[in-house]
């Protein structure tokens, strides 16, 4: 069965936060994929990360600040500005389903985790070439804070949790942010977030529709955290 | 990727922002403290500046650059003295003295964008 024949369309919103002061692009993905600790993405993979939510937007950096920076350091932070991104894509393939892992020749989802997003790229020569786009679902609680939120997501190779993941791969070995930021100039800017004091900023900005101009796919994971 | 023009790199405030002796930025980039310091006074690289180190002190511009965005300008300090698991329990000011400026890139890259690390 060829990855056409399963290929789906998705749209809806996704999230990113960067420094409030920072004049770049809300589409400009230079530094995505670039860090060494990535849990996604083999290093220097081009990778783009984005929350399916506002919370797991939060979470992901207090993951972050928690496990790779010290309480002084998120401490002297700037600000953020989170921004909303409203995402279609024409041909999706969601790796969650039996079929394309079939195609991939990969067993099960269990079979990959952070630290070993190789597993899936190995199965193919196309994944292992592509560009990938994950964002993830989970909602944080309302009234809670990252940090309790963030415990939540400790890794959970259970059946249950595949379906909070959703990272995409998008055919091609390239995708140059200059395309992207050529498309839109920006998101919306969100309200600020009271539980994390790195994440409260003034809202304003515009609202911009963008379309992912390539093929993405869709892949599981075992994993929440 | 962000850094500016060789020709705008400005030593005094590289290695003010650094929060470096003139002999710690010299080990950085490879030459002597006197060097430093006549580059402080000049406010500036001369012409004759060889290619190496003109893209050692652009390195480090976009190491300042990228960092300031990230952190306020004690956070990066802070950062530049602050060993990291990425970093092989390097600081980041290891990291460039030994040569590993892509790697300190790298975990201010992550710092950015703070999505999926």
């Amino acid at each position: 069965m060829s990855f056409e024949r399963l290929m789906r369309p998705w749209s809806g919103p996704l999230f990113r936060h960067l420094p409030a002061a920072s004049e770049s692009d809300p589409l400009d993905f230079q530094f995505a994929g670039a860090g060494r600790t990535n849990r996604w993405n083999t290093p220097g993979q081009p990778t783009l990360c984005l929350a399916g939510d506002e919370g797991v937007m939060i979470a992901e950096w207090g993951h972050h600040c928690a496990i790779n920076r010290s309480p002084e350091l998120e401490r002297r932070a700037v600000e953020r500005a989170m921004f909303r991104f409203e995402v279609s894509l024409d041909h999706v393939l969601d790796l969650r389903e039996q079929a394309v892992l079939d195609v991939l020749q990969v067993a099960s989802p269990t079979s990959m985790s952070p630290g070993r997003p190789p597993v899936l790229s190995e199965a193919s020569p196309l994944l292992r070439q592509s560009w990938r786009l994950r964002w993830r679902f989970p909602t944080i609680p309302r009234g809670s804070s990252w940090r309790s939120f963030s415990k939540s997501c400790q890794p959970t190779p259970d059946a249950s949790s595949t379906r909070s993941l959703l990272p995409m791969y998008c055919a091609g070995s390239e995708l140059p942010s200059s395309t992207l930021r050529g498309i839109a100039g920006g998101g919306q800017r969100l309200r600020p977030d009271r539980a994390h004091p790195a994440l409260r900023k003034a809202v304003g900005g515009t609202r911009h529709s963008w379309r992912w101009p390539s093929n993405l796919w869709l892949a599981p994971s075992g994993f929440t955290g | 990727m962000i850094a500016e023009p060789a020709g705008r790199l400005r030593p005094a405030e590289l290695r003010r922002d650094f929060d470096l002796s003139r002999e710690r930025m010299a080990r950085l980039i490879d030459v002597s403290a006197k060097t430093i310091e006549r580059w402080e006074e000049r406010d500036g690289l001369p012409d004759r500046t060889s290619g190496r180190i003109r893209l050692e002190f652009a390195r480090l511009q976009e190491i300042r650059t990228l960092g300031l965005m990230v952190y306020t300008p004690e956070g990066f300090r802070l950062f530049l003295q602050t060993p990291l698991e990425e970093l092989g329990g390097r600081t980041s000011l290891q990291a460039i003295e030994q040569g590993a400026v892509e790697l300190v890139i790298a975990a201010l890259a992550a710092d950015y964008e703070g999505l999926g690390f």
